[in-house]
């Protein structure tokens, strides 16, 4: 089956930002390697900012380093549980550390999503999610 | 958990990147109905603008082709809601695979007429929900 072209479908648009999940189908993190590739990708397409949901499997530092080499924007987000708001203090101190480290890292950061669906929480039942996220 | 528990965690995460030396906008990135629900979450100036995630598949009422109407229709009802603040679509999409919802079926054909819906509908002002190798290389 063909699957659509961003560039054929877009009517002459480009997605202005589009979301990134850091993981391998096993659930393993991807290398900085695989993470720049899909950057690179991205940035062939002219989509200028990338949302990433969490800072786990060290997105500061390998979609971060890929989206300043393609002159690129981040969106950051916090991911909170169900276990409370508080389950965001880890990340949230990550992004402080990184911030901290280079007075450049600021400026690669368009938005900061503090939590996801987090107040409406059983919005989309998971069966849908994990068939959602597939395409 | 809350509105006003999110609300509050917020606004203590953005003293602590502002301390950090972080000047950009915050939010939250929740359905529209959270908001509509909840309107303060939205209009006090905790929230830089409104993050909404947006998908029509989840709506039994539309269509594919009507993707890009409804997240419009999403975009100014949460606007309303807001006093007017700025929304920013945080996520939408389409899938190829899945089960049927109304008049939403998942499939390739399909998931293109919805893209090109949305995408001209918002010109590209989206965050397409979301990155596969398989929706580049083919």
């Amino acid at each position: 089956m063909q699957r659509p072209n961003p560039s054929s479908v877009a009517g002459g648009y480009i997605p202005y930002a589009m979301t990134y999940s850091p993981f391998n189908n096993d659930s393993s993190c991807k290398s900085a390697a695989q993470v720049l590739s899909d950057i690179q990708i991205m940035a062939t397409k002219n989509i200028q900012s990338v949302r990433i949901y969490a800072t786990e499997c060290d997105t500061l530092y390998t979609v971060v380093a890929a989206l300043k080499e393609c002159g690129m924007k981040l969106i950051q987000g916090f991911y909170m549980t169900s276990a409370g708001v508080d389950s965001i203090d880890s990340q949230v101190s990550d992004f402080n550390t990184w911030l901290e480290q280079d007075s450049s890292n600021a400026a690669l950061v368009e938005m900061l999503i503090v939590g996801n669906e987090a107040v409406v929480n059983v919005y989309v039942p998971r069966l849908l999610v994990s068939e959602f996220r597939t395409g | 958990m809350t509105a006003s528990e999110l609300l509050s965690k917020i606004a203590s995460v953005k003293a602590s990147v502002r301390a950090a030396g972080y000047t950009g906008p915050v939010t939250t990135a929740e359905p529209p109905s959270s908001f509509i629900d909840n309107p303060s979450l939205c209009t006090s100036s905790t929230l830089d603008l409104v993050g909404i995630n947006a998908h029509s598949y989840f709506d039994p009422n539309t269509t594919p082709a009507q993707c890009g109407s409804f997240v419009l229709n999403q975009i100014s009802i949460t606007k309303s809601a807001c006093g007017g603040k700025a929304v920013f679509v945080t996520e939408s999409g389409y899938p190829h695979k899945g089960i049927t919802n109304g008049g939403n079926v998942p499939s390739y054909d399909n998931q293109r007429i919805a893209l090109t819906s949305l995408f001209q509908a918002t010109q590209g002002y989206v965050t397409l929900f979301t990155y596969t190798d398989g929706t580049f290389t083919s």
